[in-house]
């Protein structure tokens, strides 16, 4: 007599259990590409990794959640929601009934590719990698100095990941992209621009370039942002404060011709969900779609045993294991641990443009992170990515310079560690590495 | 006109619910409380738009949806539309549901100026 098989997955499988059905789980999302291999093979940034994890860099290059096995943790409820949404199931993050039966169904083999990018393009770019910016006018709520830095950070976002170029021009001289605060309606003569809605409703909007070889017409690639809003530079913002480099960030990259994007956590979600000064994969996809991506071409790398230590008396414990150091800090303090980065001025004859600064580390907890990454030109300071207040495992994390202009002096980067109250391995950082690319 | 209404899917009881449609002026539109599970009473809006700004309370306590631009959002002028609130871990998020483009304004109201609520409670309960 036929038996029927025992289902594999049954319902009720949720968040904090532990086991063999959660490893099940995990090994079901890691064959159809929502979780990270545990040991994936691969052929770049393979050497030995400690203390990054094995597998950590290639999950970070991928984007794909790295779970603890047989736990079923933040990483496995993500890659389980990312997986009902794209069998349009509700993304619970368990496995109800529904997603049981999809769990037990027979099914293609091949992983889910296309989940990881949910972006989406306006058809439109622009014809020049080179494109340059103009402050029409600020905010009372900050200093011009503020905005200005704020700009450079949003517009570094989207250069560290891609060849284009932007430069802070006059307002005169007719920018690609020009920066204006306004309130209610504000519309130029002959301009389709919508009014702005007061405090509290939409906080910006921008405008795409054209479809090439389209003639570009002069709000094409514009930015506006609502002054009835409170912007605010500081993280966290006071309540009703808005971050300006997230919101401009997000129409920078309208102004560039991305649209819209369904994942969570990106960037070009339609909705502000707070600061976010770093993009999502699924950006950078949609970036890259574009304009083409980027490959390191003149990385310049000194081992974290390199690091110089600004404030000795904030440090608990510092150890250097071979080619990396370990500092704890004490519990609620700030420091600057300096990277000063062996350059390569002129290559071949050619002086180099810089790229992005390039930092590899790992926080013990999240409560000890990376608030600011500073990127020097001898005793210069090119960029300031501000609050970035990045926490954990890092394989590679990516601080563009959005003018790309020649180098000099040579290379630093400074980064400002912030440490919370936890235990000395909450509040220890293995830094790794740091670098720089250049064009 | 379109109507609007509000289903609270976030699993746990919403104390304060108020939408607005992003592009207009003026205060948000109290639509709560919301027992969980259960829809708010309709309003009418001049124009919605697939997207909507949220502001709710509850136990998990407060947490807002503003949104950040209406880039590629097309005006909806007539039907009727219920954004389903839901909560993924502590991220508040909304769905457009519905959106049974009726059109021939038989559920307008009257009252044009401006949002209106017909007086809807907690108490639908549709699914």
């Amino acid at each position: 007599m036929a038996t029927k098989a025992k289902e594999r997955f049954t319902a009720g499988l949720a968040p904090g259990a532990r086991g063999e059905d959660v490893t099940a789980l995990q090994d079901y999302l890691e064959h159809f590409g929502y979780l990270a291999a545990e040991d994936p093979e691969h052929d770049t940034f393979c050497g030995p990794s400690y203390p990054l994890g094995d597998g950590d860099d290639l999950a970070v290059l991928e984007d794909r959640p790295d779970a603890d096995a047989g736990s079923f943790d933040d990483a496995t409820a993500e890659a389980l929601r990312h997986l009902q949404a794209y069998a349009g199931l509700r993304p619970t993050g368990e496995v109800d009934e529904p997603t049981a039966q999809l769990l037990n169904s027979k099914r293609c083999g091949n992983a889910d590719q296309s989940e990881l990018a949910e972006f989406s393009t306006s058809g439109r770019k622009w014809a020049t990698n080179n494109l340059r910016y103009s402050l029409e006018n600020t905010t009372p709520n900050i200093t011009t100095g503020a905005v200005t830095m704020a700009m450079q950070q949003a517009f570094a976002m989207w250069s560290a990941h891609s060849p284009l170029r932007f430069t802070q021009v006059a307002a005169s001289a007719g920018a690609e992209i020009r920066i204006r605060f306004a309130t209610g309606a504000h519309a130029a003569t002959g301009t389709n621009d919508p009014a702005f809605d007061g405090p509290g409703g939409v906080l910006a909007h921008a405008f795409y370039p054209s479809v090439p070889p389209a003639p570009v017409t002069a709000i094409m690639g514009d930015a506006h942002f609502d002054d009835a809003e409170t912007w605010t530079v500081t993280v966290p913002p006071q309540a009703g404060h808005t971050d300006l480099v997230t919101v401009a960030a997000h129409e920078f990259g309208h102004s560039l011709g991305l649209g819209h994007s369904s994942v969570n956590g990106a960037l070009m979600q339609a909705f502000y969900g707070g600061p976010q000064r770093t993009l999502h994969a699924d950006d950078i996809s949609g970036l890259q779609h574009l304009y083409g991506g980027v490959t390191l071409r003149h990385a310049a790398w000194i081992h974290g045993t390199g690091v110089q230590v600004e404030v000795d008396d904030n440090v608990e414990s510092i150890r250097r294991y071979g080619f990396y150091t370990r500092i704890i800090g004490k519990p609620n303090t700030t420091n600057w641990y300096h990277f000063a980065i062996p350059t390569p001025v002129i290559v071949a004859g050619s002086r180099l443009n810089w790229h992005r600064a390039l930092l590899r580390f790992v926080t013990g907890s999240t409560s000890t992170v990376v608030r600011d990454v500073h990127v020097y030109d001898g005793s210069s300071r090119i960029i300031a990515h501000q609050a970035v207040n990045l926490g954990g495992s890092n394989a590679m994390a990516v601080f563009g310079v959005p003018h790309k202009p020649p180098v000099y002096w040579g290379a630093g980067i400074s980064i400002g560690v912030t440490t919370g109250a936890g235990t000395a391995s909450e509040r220890r950082i293995d830094l790794i590495s740091g670098g720089v690319d250049f064009t | 006109m379109p109507r609007v209404r509000v289903r609270n899917d976030t699993g746990a009881p919403l104390t304060h619910v108020a939408i607005r449609v992003p592009g207009t002026p003026g205060p948000g539109l109290q639509l709560g409380p919301l027992e969980s599970g259960t829809t708010s009473g309709w309003a009418t809006v001049p124009v919605a738009y697939a997207i909507v700004g949220v502001e709710v309370d509850g136990d998990a306590g407060p947490a807002t949806l503003q949104p950040f631009d209406l880039m590629d959002e097309p005006p909806i002028e007539h039907g009727e539309l219920t954004y389903c609130l839901r909560r993924e871990g502590a991220r508040l998020s909304v769905e457009l549901e519905s959106d049974a483009t009726t059109g021939d304004g038989a559920s307008d109201d009257g009252m044009s100026d401006g949002w209106t609520t017909d007086g809807g409670t907690s108490g639908d309960a549709e699914r």
